[in-house]
């Protein structure tokens, strides 16, 4: 018999399939933004929380912390100030320091970022869950040469393989006479996805980054540009004398404040050190509010769709007397008369959800490469996150429960109509 | 008994309508007639024996039972299971098939279905074969592509489904013409004899009448007052 009474339902529904469509539409489309915002926001946190982990400090040139550690690890935000590499040598000498790996910026290719770092990179930064980053492909060759690393959706954006040629841009511009066109590079290896803006980086030796920029006054080319491929990197010449910044490791975790508090104080030059994981817990305080507005309105947006369900249900009641009066001389008592409409909200809840999951689904298989080449996100390949399945099945209890008001109504409507319908 | 009524009277909540009806009763098997003009308080009588109504004084007893007595639930039980109701007009939900029309008469009660003496799809073709209807050709229509007269028809398959003792009719008629009038009298008062339902037939024609056990005149001026719905 429930089947049955589902099937009334259905069949109830499907006969004001246009008024409902509509409904259901915009009821879809709350879920599937807030579903979307959902899945952004969790993707933003993961991308911001798993870039880099084993960095215990950063170290740069006196400034904002927050800019710092946006500029060089997310590589978003104004450019931050150089500093020396001879500060970058006296870190990698501290006793306390295990490892410490420079990062130069500024320059690009073909809109992507290129990070002149050496191939310690590879070896100590890792991310998510201290996951280390492994290379799909590889000639073998350290990146301490004039090799290329590339990540893996440069990779897959641009069809790069093992031994294509690639031209630095100088700075962000893509403009070919700014290019470093005497020097095209080898990609001599491609880097696994790992969900982080690492993905969307180039990554060059220190050294030929130098060695690019040999003879260039600020922006404007060398008349003498070098083909890095000819050079021997190991000469003095080609030691950078600027850097963007330095991620250190730590022997001991103990002796991280010591080492902020020396760097700070380091007299050569004003230096700056910044914890990523205290900076980027002061960095979600303060995007917490905007975060929470953002899910605030995605709910608001939910129940002001539910409560357009609720409306169209009280609006069709009026016509749906003559049904409820041969329900009730039928034999059907209120209550079940009520539990009708109930039933029916239950069934728009249900296909709104699966329609707005939909929607949701397809919205972030097309959205995503933008997303991923304009914030660095990866939006990731789970269809529905535990948090989003719980919201999902509250979204149709609450689509169920909508529909009480019309029950209620039509339970009333039941007793003062009896058998028959008035109007 | 299937109805026996006793100095049965009926005030509307806030006043404004009365109605007394006289003693009567109604054997099972028997027809009988209710002919009143509009307001005579017709729809208060069907609403009284629906049990959707509850009198303000006197007795009432339908099937035995004192029907005064019964709570709602047991009210909207009893209707359904020993009930058939046909309503003047909009009989049909128009979003379903005729066969989920007729069914819906057995769908509320597990003693009218348990009453079923086949599968219930073969009783569906059944009686609608005994309303002068051929079974596959409207079988699997939608409700809303039927001529009035065939829903009516369909209407009347419907509350005999499960082998009510009373059929209700509600001025069946009214949106027929003479001829399928007539028609649907002669088929409603064979299926229904089939059976062996009892009928109160509402009418506000006189020449409909004819042919009844029984005739219950509303429109004696004691009997009601105000206008009923």
């Amino acid at each position: 018999m429930p089947g049955s009474m589902l099937a009334l339902a259905i069949g109830s529904v499907l006969s004001r399939r246009l008024s409902l469509a509509l409904t259901v539409l915009t009821m879809a489309l709350s879920v599937a933004l807030f579903l979307s915002v959902e899945r952004l926001r969790i993707a933003a946190r993961d991308s911001f929380d798993g870039t880099i982990s084993g960095v215990d400090v950063l170290v740069g040139a006196r400034g904002g912390e927050l800019g710092l550690l946006l500029y060089t690890v997310f590589q978003i935000g104004d450019a931050a100030p150089s500093m020396r590499w001879s500060s970058f040598e006296d870190l990698a000498e501290d006793d306390r320091v295990e490892w410490s790996v420079p990062i130069s910026l500024g320059d690009s290719h073909r809109g992507y970022r290129v990070v002149a770092t050496t191939s310690g990179f590879f070896d100590h930064v890792r991310t998510g869950r201290d996951r280390p980053l492994r290379f799909a492909a590889s000639s073998g060759e350290r990146i301490d040469d004039v090799g290329v690393v590339v990540g893996a959706q440069v990779a897959r954006d641009l069809n790069y393989g093992l031994g294509a040629l690639i031209e630095i841009q100088h700075g962000l511009a893509s403009a070919g006479d700014r290019s470093h066109q005497d020097s095209p590079l080898p990609v001599t290896g491609i880097l696994e996805p790992t969900g982080t803006p690492i993905d969307y980086s180039v990554f060059v030796s220190v050294r030929a980054f130098e060695a690019l920029h040999n003879g260039w006054r600020g922006s404007v080319p060398s008349e003498t540009a070098l083909d890095v491929r000819t050079v021997d990197l190991a000469d003095p010449a080609f030691t950078p004398s600027l850097i963007t910044a330095v991620y250190v490791g730590m022997k001991s975790k103990r002796r991280i404040f010591q080492l902020v508090e020396d760097v700070e104080d380091y007299g050569p030059e004003p230096l700056t050190a910044v914890l990523p994981g205290v900076t980027l817990s002061q960095l979600w305080v303060l995007v917490g509010s905007a975060e929470q507005a953002l899910q605030l309105l995605a709910i608001l947006i939910v129940v002001v769709a539910l409560a357009g369900q609720i409306t169209l249900l009280l609006a069709t009641l009026d016509l749906r007397r003559r049904e409820i009066a041969i329900y009730r001389a039928l034999g059907a008592q209120p209550g079940l008369i009520g539990g009708l409409l109930v039933l029916e909200a239950l069934v728009i809840g249900l296909i709104a959800a699966a329609v707005g999951l939909l929607f949701a689904i397809v919205g972030t298989a097309l959205a995503g490469s933008v997303l991923g080449s304009v914030l660095k996100l990866d939006l990731g390949a789970t269809l529905l996150t535990p948090s989003q399945a719980l919201a999902l099945a509250a979204f149709i209890g609450v689509s169920a429960a909508s529909g009480v008001p019309a029950g209620l109504l039509a339970y009333r409507t039941s007793l003062q109509d009896g058998m028959r319908a008035r109007f | 008994m299937v109805i026996e009524t006793e100095d049965l009277q009926f005030v509307r909540r806030g006043g404004g309508f009365s109605l007394t009806l006289p003693s009567f009763s109604m054997a099972a098997g028997e027809a009988m007639a209710v002919l009143g003009s509009s307001g005579s308080g017709k729809s208060t009588l069907l609403d009284l024996i629906g049990g959707v109504l509850r009198p303000t004084a006197g007795r009432l007893s339908l099937f035995g039972q004192d029907a005064t007595g019964l709570s709602s639930t047991a009210l909207d039980r009893l209707r359904g299971d020993r009930m058939g109701v046909i309503f003047q007009e909009h009989n049909l939900l128009p979003f379903a098939t005729v066969r989920q029309n007729v069914a819906l008469g057995v769908r509320f009660s597990a003693a009218r279905r348990a009453r079923l003496t086949g599968p219930v799809d073969a009783e569906i073709e059944r009686l609608l074969t005994l309303m002068g209807l051929e079974p596959a050709a409207v079988l699997h229509r939608h409700a809303s592509d039927l001529s009035v007269g065939q829903r009516q028809r369909v209407a009347a398959a419907r509350a005999l489904l499960g082998a009510p003792d009373l059929i209700i009719a509600d001025e069946p008629t009214s949106a027929l013409d003479e001829g399928n009038q007539a028609r649907f009298m002669a088929l409603l008062n064979a299926a229904r004899q089939e059976t062996g339902a009892a009928l109160l037939f509402v009418t506000h024609d006189p020449r409909l009448v004819e042919g009844f056990d029984q005739v219950l005149r509303l429109d004696e001026p004691a009997q009601s007052h105000g206008e009923d719905d």
